[in-house]
C-alpha cells in the first residue's frame, strides 16, 4: 500500500483508452492493402489539384496538334496522343480532374440529402418515416444507373446534369444507411440524457445522431465515389455526361474505341486510370470498414 | 408459402406505380415539344397546336399519367416519334435479347463465382485465396465497358475467336456475356467467402465434423446453403448493377437489345420509346427481387415462417 497517488495516476494514464479515431487510425495502418489505397488516392487528389501545374488546360489539353495525331507511346508522349495530336497522358490527368471531382459533388450531394431524409426518418419515425422510406423504395426499384440514364435523358446531356442525375439516383441509399444507424441509437441512454438537459429534436438529431452513424457513412462515401466514377464514365462513353473537347475517362474510351483495331493504347490508358481509382478507392473503403467495425473481419 | 408468394406479389403493385409515376414526372421535365419534334421543322404553329391538342399534351401532367398507366395495363404503351409503330412491339422485340444476355452473364458469373468463394474461405489466407481474392477486386473495380472493349481487342480482333458485334450467330452471345459477367462474379464471389468464413467457424459445423463426416460433406450438406443467403442478395442487387451495365455493353457490342434501343431512343429524343424501355427495366428488376425474396424462403425456413 505505498503507492504514491502519482503512480496511481500515472498508471491509469497509461492505461487510458485512447480516443476512437486514434485507435481506428492504427488498426487502419496495420491493413497493407488499406495503406496502398490510401497513399494512391492521395497521390490522386494531388493530382487532381496541381493538374493545371502540370499540364496547361489550353495549351496542351484542348488545344489540337495534327501532325502529331495518332502517336503510340514515346518519351515525349508516355501514352501516346489522339486522333487530334493531343497528348493522352495530359488528358488523362485533366480527365482524372473531371471524374473525380464530378463524382465527389454528387456523392456529397447525395449524402448530404441522404442523411437528412434518413435522420427525418429514423428519428420521428411513424407517419414520416413511413412517407419518405416509401419513396426511397420506390426510387430504389429503379437501378440507379438507369435512373442517372433516365434523368440525363429529360434533362439533355451536360456536366451539372450529369451530377444531378448522379446525386438523385445515390440519395436513396445514404437514406436508407443513415436512417438504419438512427435507428440503432435513437433510444440509448445518451440520447435520453441529452433530452433530460433540454437540448431539442435538431440539437439531438444534429449533434448526437448523425455522428453516431459516421462509420457506416464514411465506409458507403468512400465506395460510392468508386462507384459513380465507373457510371460517370460509363455514361459519357454513351454521350450522355461529359461534353467535347473537355477531357473525361468515359469520353476518353469512347473515342478510343474508334480507334481500337490499330491504337488500342488509347482504350488502354484512361480504362487502366479507371481502374487503378476504382481498385484504391475500394482497398481503402474495405480497409475502413475493417478498422471502423473489427467484428465483422 | 402460397401466402407468402401472394403477399408479396400484391407488395409490388404499389412499388410500381410509383416507378411508373417518378419516371413519367422525370420524362415530364425533358424540354422541347413533342408535337414539333413529330411534325417536323415545317410545321406551321396551328398544326402543332393541332397535334399537341390530339396528344392530350396541353393537359395537366396528372390527367396525362392516369391517360398514360390506363393504357399502360393494356400493353398499350403509345406511338414511337420516330418510327411511328407501337412502342410495346418494337419494346418486345428487343427484351429476349437483353434477358438472354443477363442470364448468360449471370449464369457464368454465378457458376465461377460460387465455387471461388468457397474455395476462397476453405483456404483462408492461402496463395489460393489471396489470389482469387485480388481478382475478385480487380473485377469490380473495372468499367464494364472497357472490359468489354479489351475482349473486343483480344479475342475479336488479335485472335479473331469471336465476332465484335451484332448478335449473328451463336458465338456472339460471348464476349458481351463474359463482359458483364465476370464483373458480377467479382462482387458475388467476395460475399460468398466473406459469409463462408463466417457459417465454417459456427459450432453446428464443428459438431458435424466431429461426428466423422467427411469435410466436403459437411461443406455441402450443412455450410453451403447457410452461407448462401448473403450470397443470394448480392445476386439479387447486382441483377440491378447487371441491368444497367447492360445498357452500356451492349452499345459496346452492338447487341440489339433492350438497352441500345433506349441509347439510341435518348439521343434521338423518341420519349415513349425510353419510357417504355425503362418502366421494363424496372419491371424486370422489381420482379427479380421478387424472385430473391421467394428464394430467401427457400433458404431460410424461420423466414417462410414470418409470413405463414
Amino acid at each position: 500500500m505505498s503507492k504514491t497517488k502519482e503512480e496511481v495516476l500515472q498508471k491509469t494514464k497509461k492505461y487510458k483508452k485512447r480516443s476512437q479515431t486514434v485507435e481506428v487510425w492504427h488498426r487502419l495502418l496495420r491493413n497493407k492493402a488499406a495503406i496502398i489505397g490510401l497513399v494512391i488516392v492521395i497521390l490522386l487528389f494531388l493530382m487532381v489539384i496541381f493538374a493545371d501545374v502540370l499540364y496547361d488546360f489550353n495549351d496542351v489539353v484542348i488545344k489540337q496538334n495534327i501532325p502529331e495525331r495518332l502517336q503510340g507511346p514515346s518519351v515525349k508522349h508516355p501514352f501516346g496522343t489522339d486522333e487530334f495530336g493531343r497528348d493522352l497522358l495530359a488528358r488523362i490527368v485533366h480527365g482524372g480532374r473531371m471524374s473525380i471531382s464530378i463524382s465527389f459533388i454528387s456523392v456529397a450531394t447525395s449524402l448530404f440529402v441522404g442523411a437528412i431524409l434518413g435522420a427525418l426518418a429514423g428519428y420521428f419515425g411513424g407517419r414520416i418515416d413511413m412517407v419518405i422510406m416509401r419513396v426511397m423504395d420506390v426510387f430504389l426499384a429503379i437501378p440507379p444507373t438507369l435512373l442517372a440514364i433516365t434523368i440525363v435523358a429529360a434533362l439533355g446531356p451536360s456536366t451539372v446534369n450529369l451530377i444531378i442525375a448522379l446525386a438523385v439516383s445515390n440519395i436513396p441509399l445514404f437514406s436508407r444507411i443513415v436512417r438504419g444507424s438512427v435507428l440503432m441509437v435513437r433510444d440509448r441512454e445518451f440520447i435520453e440524457s441529452a433530452r433530460a438537459v433540454g437540448a431539442n429534436d435538431f440539437t439531438i438529431i444534429f449533434d448526437h445522431i448523425i455522428p453516431n452513424s459516421f462509420a457506416p457513412v464514411l465506409v458507403q462515401t468512400t465506395l460510392s465515389v468508386a462507384i459513380v466514377i465507373l457510371t460517370t464514365a460509363g455514361l459519357s462513353f454513351l454521350g450522355l455526361g461529359v461534353q467535347p473537347p473537355t477531357p473525361e475517362w468515359g469520353f476518353m474510351l469512347s473515342s478510343g474505341r474508334n480507334y481500337i483495331r490499330d491504337h488500342g493504347y488509347m482504350t488502354i490508358f484512361p480504362g487502366l486510370a479507371i481502374m487503378v481509382t476504382i481498385l484504391s478507392l475500394n482497398l481503402l473503403g474495405d480497409g475502413l470498414r475493417d478498422a471502423l467495425d473489427p467484428r465483422l473481419k | 408459402m402460397w401466402k407468402f408468394i401472394f403477399k408479396r406479389i400484391l407488395s409490388l403493385i404499389p412499388v410500381l406505380i410509383g416507378v411508373t409515376l417518378i419516371v413519367f414526372l422525370i420524362m415530364s421535365l425533358a424540354p422541347g415539344d413533342p408535337a414539333k419534334v413529330i411534325l417536323g421543322l415545317e410545321a406551321s404553329e396551328e398544326q402543332i397546336e393541332k397535334l399537341r391538342e390530339e396528344m392530350g399534351l396541353n393537359d395537366p401532367v396528372m390527367v396525362q399519367y392516369v391517360r398514360y398507366m390506363k393504357n399502360l395495363v393494356q400493353g398499350d404503351m403509345g406511338l414511337s416519334y420516330k418510327t411511328k409503330r407501337p412502342v410495346t412491339e418494337e419494346v418486345w422485340a428487343r427484351f429476349p435479347h437483353t434477358v438472354a444476355l443477363s442470364l448468360t452473364a449471370m449464369g457464368f458469373a454465378v457458376l465461377f463465382a460460387i465455387p471461388l468463394g468457397i474455395i476462397a474461405a476453405i483456404k483462408q489466407n492461402t496463395f489460393v485465396d489471396g489470389f482469387s481474392m485480388f481478382l475478385a477486386l480487380l473485377g469490380v473495380s473495372m468499367p464494364v465497358f472497357w472490359f468489354g472493349l479489351i475482349l473486343i481487342l483480344v479475342f475479336s480482333l488479335k485472335l479473331g475467336w469471336f465476332p465484335s458485334s451484332g448478335s449473328d450467330t451463336a458465338k456472339s452471345i460471348v464476349l458481351p456475356s463474359i463482359a458483364i459477367g465476370f464483373i458480377q462474379m467479382a462482387a458475388v464471389a467476395r460475399i460468398t467467402r466473406s459469409s463462408m468464413l463466417e457459417v465454417i467457424r459456427q459450432d453446428y459445423i464443428r459438431t458435424a465434423r466431429s461426428k466423422g463426416l467427411s469435410f466436403g460433406a459437411v461443406i455441402r450438406k450443412h455450410a453451403l446453403k447457410n452461407s448462401l443467403i448473403p450470397t443470394v442478395t448480392v445476386i439479387g442487387l447486382q441483377f440491378g448493377m447487371l441491368l444497367g451495365g447492360a445498357v452500356i455493353v451492349e452499345s459496346v457490342f452492338a447487341w440489339p437489345g433492350l438497352g441500345r434501343l433506349m441509347v439510341t431512343s435518348i439521343q434521338g429524343r423518341d420519349i415513349p420509346m425510353v419510357m417504355g424501355c425503362i418502366i421494363i427495366f424496372a419491371v424486370t428488376f422489381c420482379i427479380m427481387n421478387l424472385i430473391v425474396d421467394l428464394l430467401y424462403g427457400f433458404l431460410d425456413p424461420r423466414i417462410k415462417s414470418m409470413y405463414a
